[in-house]
């Protein structure tokens, strides 16, 4: 558990592999903590919108020996495993019709919401990397507001960029792919 | 981590008149990117953003944690009632 500190400090000083590393360890981490949510013996009924990664992050690392910069990491790197993880199954789930044979999880589920409002998770993927590459601060803006369940006050923090600023960045980011997704 | 935020000019040029603009309406807003605004591929962007940004619209307004929330209680009531 505790070499998640370290491959965050590796990732910080720019090491590509960390990443992919952590990815795998949160990615597998969140289909065990959704599995325990979702089992009988659990307590509550529903899952805080933002407790999950929380709670994530309380299992991965000793909170003692990261750092503030660290912690900001960790959110990006949920909020990134979190948009792979439903872009994954909306894919799979488009391509095989009927789901695919994996454990019911409530991230399939909030694709099966997805797909009732017609919501493309697909397309949002797709339109969100055209916007990282022409305003990059917006797209990540929406990274970890959308797929990391931030607040503004909290994305603000995180980016180190005022409350005002997210605010706005985020309302022309919306724009922004609101559109890119209703002309097809 | 702010240094990215400088990206392509013609897109950095549509966030500043976007966000100048957005809370202007009407003839104020016209007024405003006629004088800021020379560059008509730069103006029809900033409009058609701002179009956009003007219609009520709850789009990703819930972040995919509600979603996964709503979709939680659900799966309760399937369970439930099988």
């Amino acid at each position: 558990m505790s070499d998640v500190t370290e491959l965050l400090r590796e990732w910080n000083a720019g090491q590509p592999d960390a990443r992919d590393q952590l990815i795998r360890i949160v990615y597998e981490s969140l289909h065990a903590i959704a599995a325990r949510h979702l089992g009988r013996e659990r307590e509550g009924h529903t899952l805080q919108p933002t407790a999950l990664v929380h709670e994530l992050y309380v299992r991965l690392t000793d909170q003692r020996r990261v750092a503030w910069r660290d912690r900001v990491h960790f959110f990006a790197v949920a909020a990134q495993v979190m948009r792979r993880i439903l872009v994954d199954h909306a894919r799979r789930k488009h391509s095989e019709k009927r789901g695919g044979g994996a454990a019911p999880l409530a991230i399939e589920f909030a694709v099966e919401v997805c797909d009732e409002k017609n919501f493309d998770l697909v397309a949002l993927d797709l339109a969100l990397e055209r916007l990282a590459e022409i305003l990059p601060q917006q797209a990540r803006i929406v990274e970890l507001r959308f797929y990391g369940g931030l607040t503004l006050e909290e994305t603000a923090e995180a980016m180190g960029i005022s409350t005002a600023t997210v605010s706005r960045e985020w309302a022309m980011a919306r724009a922004w792919l609101r559109r890119a997704m209703s002309v097809r | 981590m702010s240094t990215e935020a400088a990206g392509d000019p013609f897109w950095e040029r549509v966030r500043t008149l976007f966000h100048e603009a957005a809370p202007l309406h009407g003839a104020d807003r016209r007024a405003f990117l006629d004088t800021a605004c020379h560059d008509p591929t730069v103006r029809a962007e900033v409009e058609s953003l701002l179009g956009e940004n003007d219609q009520a619209s709850d789009f990703l307004d819930r972040s995919v944690w509600d979603l996964v929330e709503g979709a939680d209680a659900r799966w309760e009531g399937a369970h439930i009632g099988a």
